[in-house]
């Protein structure tokens, strides 16, 4: 019967064979009648009366925006994503819709769903993409409860398939050896190589490989780059590693050959989004070794697909390379690479360090500096579990993957908000005499997370919890003003910021019955991790709030819209 | 009278195209000649097309703030190339200079 009636409403059958069918299937005449009846008004909705039809110019967002209205919609229950900026910039400047912010995606749809208990009327739904999982035990409660609502989430965009974005599928093999001819092909080309670079992935992490990866890369002196994957996957302080794959590569220069060892290929930058051609240099030739294939030459034209454990595929590359060169010609080719890739990278870290100076001191202060602090007192072999804004790159000050040295996990793949207070307890629960130090931002511990700090109270988990505080989704507003639409225009943080009310996390801590901190300038953190590191040895947890700088276009503005439920009252109840 | 409004509509976009329809190279080619240009062009270019830089009008500190906290976040620019992207940046896109 579906069939049938989906064949009706598409208008692929007539009212006539939409009877004769329904009967075919057993119904009476007066049964089939009484269907048939039922399903015609659906059928005759699709055809609009033209005087309910107006013609609309605009944006994506104005659009939804204006059919918001011609529903009456009065409230969007909304979580923060930076791919909603279309729909605000569309209400920025219109005072009939509001905004019911919520910090996370479930709690969204149960705001929504009370809404619609009460009211009787459809509410809207704006969250993120990533946060659908987030939100389907709340939906499942409003199915369970017949209570409909409307839920709008951006979908994935085309750049990321391929590149374990949420609708791909994994499929890991265990201990494949890689083929040696392959390897040897392989290796034939690394050894040809004038500018080689390689892409350090999690999958070395995951098969114990970093030992294999230092040598393999310090054979050649070839310089590493990372895809921004869970962990930190060559040691961050060493010569040959140069941070994140970007596209026009400055080191190496004519970039002639990447080797990706268990990793996918990094999202391209805004300028390659225009220009695709500019992520990779013309003619360059791909090796990518991994255990999962799903992306193997997937994205990119790709000389060698190696399938294999990367432990065993680099150890085997190793042997390869060494086969075909005598150690005179190794070191004529390692040696002039590895003096020019660490002078590249003290650049860098020169560069980076320049560009932290003059806001060194300040309050707020800057992510730097917190993490410098960090890295003065924290153990060698600490472990940071982080859940903080991409751009907070924390290997540039501290020093991981080291053998028995620190070491850096997060922030999750999966990038959905609301992982890294619980993960932390993992961590320590796994490593309970290691340090563990979490690392998270204000915008993504009140991504529904406060409530795993009654499970750390009671199990006396001895984790620092640093919440890098800048009261705001400063990644999202950021993002959402670049486009300069009328929130930049405007002057109005319609969703980013944070600041109100303001959240004292060490007041949270302590409703858990955990010590904790507020600092506001280095003088204060230091002060605070001096009573955190004592805590923690002590056996307890410690939420040490520091203080952070807001960044990039918007970063002043603690605007954000006027709207009260108190100032919508007739009564005073 | 549809054909009219095409053609209206085709000689609109042409004409009088949305600043978020120009290219890259459009952008590139409001950068005034100077000392700094080509640094900007190279290096701020390689991650972002430059409609936010030109439509910019900021002090030197601003700018230095702007640039810095690209740096932050992993543009591969040196300290002294920074500095004559700064200076380049203040004086071409202050706020003396009207927005084109």
């Amino acid at each position: 019967m579906r069939e049938l009636a989906m064949r009706f409403l598409n208008g692929g059958l007539s009212r006539r064979g939409f009877l004769k069918g329904l009967m075919a299937t057993g119904f009476s005449l007066a049964a089939a009648q009484s269907v048939v009846e039922s399903f015609r008004s659906y059928a005759e909705a699709q055809e609009i009366p033209p005087e309910l039809l107006r013609p609309f110019q605009g944006e994506a967002g104005e659009l939804i925006a204006e059919c918001l209205r011609a529903a009456q919609v009065k409230y969007i229950f909304f979580c923060n994503g930076s791919p909603q900026g279309p729909i605000l910039d569309a209400i920025a400047d219109k005072p009939d819709m509001n905004l019911v912010i919520a910090t996370e995606e479930g709690q969204a749809v149960s705001m929504a769903q009370g809404y619609e208990l009460a009211s009787g009327e459809v509410p809207f739904v704006v969250t993120q993409g990533v946060g659908v999982p987030r939100q389907v035990t709340n939906l499942l409660n409003a199915w369970k409860d017949r209570s409909g609502m409307v839920v709008m989430v951006p979908r994935t965009p085309l750049d990321t398939h391929g590149r374990d974005s949420f609708e791909d599928v994994d499929s890991w093999l265990d201990f494949v050896k890689p083929d040696p001819g392959q390897v040897e092909a392989a290796a034939r080309m690394i050894v040809e190589a004038k500018s080689p670079v390689l892409i350090a992935g999690h999958e070395i992490t995951r098969s114990g490989a970093t030992k294999e990866m230092v040598a393999f890369a310090e054979l050649l002196g070839i310089a590493v780059t990372r895809e921004r994957g869970l962990f930190l996957d060559f040691p961050s302080m060493h010569p040959l590693f140069l941070g994140d794959f970007v596209a026009n590569m400055r080191y190496p220069r004519n970039l002639d050959l990447i080797i990706n060892i268990g990793g996918q290929f990094p999202r391209m930058t805004e300028a390659a989004e225009e220009d695709p051609l500019q992520f990779l240099p013309k003619g360059v030739k791909i090796i990518h070794a991994r255990i999962e294939t799903e992306d193997l030459a997937r994205l990119f034209p790709t000389q060698f697909s190696i399938v294999g454990d990367v432990k065993h595929t680099l150890r085997d590359l190793t042997a390869a390379v060494k086969s075909m060169l005598t150690q005179e010609r190794i070191e004529a080719i390692r040696r002039p690479r590895l003096e020019a890739a660490a002078k590249f990278t003290a650049m860098l870290r020169e560069s980076w360090r320049k560009a932290a100076q003059a806001r060194w001191n300040q309050s707020p202060m800057p992510w730097e500096r917190v993490v410098f602090e960090l890295d003065r007192v924290m153990d060698k072999d600490a472990v940071v579990v982080q859940e903080i804004a991409d751009n907070k790159r924390t290997e540039r000050w501290i020093g991981y993957g080291e053998e028995g040295g620190r070491t850096l996990i997060g922030r999750t793949t999966g990038q959905c908000l609301g992982w890294g207070v619980g993960a932390a307890l993992g961590v320590k629960l796994a490593w309970p005499d290691r340090q563990v130090v979490s690392l998270q931002g204000d915008g993504g511990i009140l991504f529904g997370q406060t409530e795993a700090l009654w499970t750390y109270a009671r199990y006396s988990t001895p984790i620092l919890t640093v919440v890098m505080n800048n009261r705001s989704y400063d990644g999202v507003r950021r993002r959402q003003f670049a486009k300069q639409g009328k929130q930049a225009q405007l002057n109005k943080d319609m969703s980013a910021y944070l600041g109100n009310p303001d959240t004292d996390f060490a007041k949270i801590g302590a409703a858990y019955g955990i010590q904790g901190s507020f600092a506001r300038d280095a003088d204060e953190l230091q002060a605070a991790l001096k009573k955190a590191l004592q805590a923690t040895r002590d056996g307890k947890p410690y939420i040490l709030d520091a203080l952070i700088e807001r960044t990039g276009p918007g970063a002043n503005l603690t605007w954000h819209p006027p709207f009260t439920i108190a100032g919508i009252r007739t009564r005073r109840v | 009278m549809r054909l009219l409004f095409s053609l209206f509509l085709f000689s609109a976009l042409v004409l009088f195209p949305a600043p978020g329809l120009w290219s890259g190279n459009h952008w590139v080619s409001l950068l005034p000649d100077g000392d700094g240009k080509q640094e900007t062009q190279q290096l701020c270019g390689s991650c972002h097309n430059l409609q936010k830089t030109v439509l910019s009008r900021k002090t030197a500190q601003e700018w230095e703030r702007t640039v810095y906290d690209m740096v932050a976040r992993g543009a591969q620019i040196f300290p002294d190339e920074a500095e004559k992207i700064i200076k380049y940046l203040s004086q071409n896109f202050n706020s003396a200079k009207p927005a084109n």
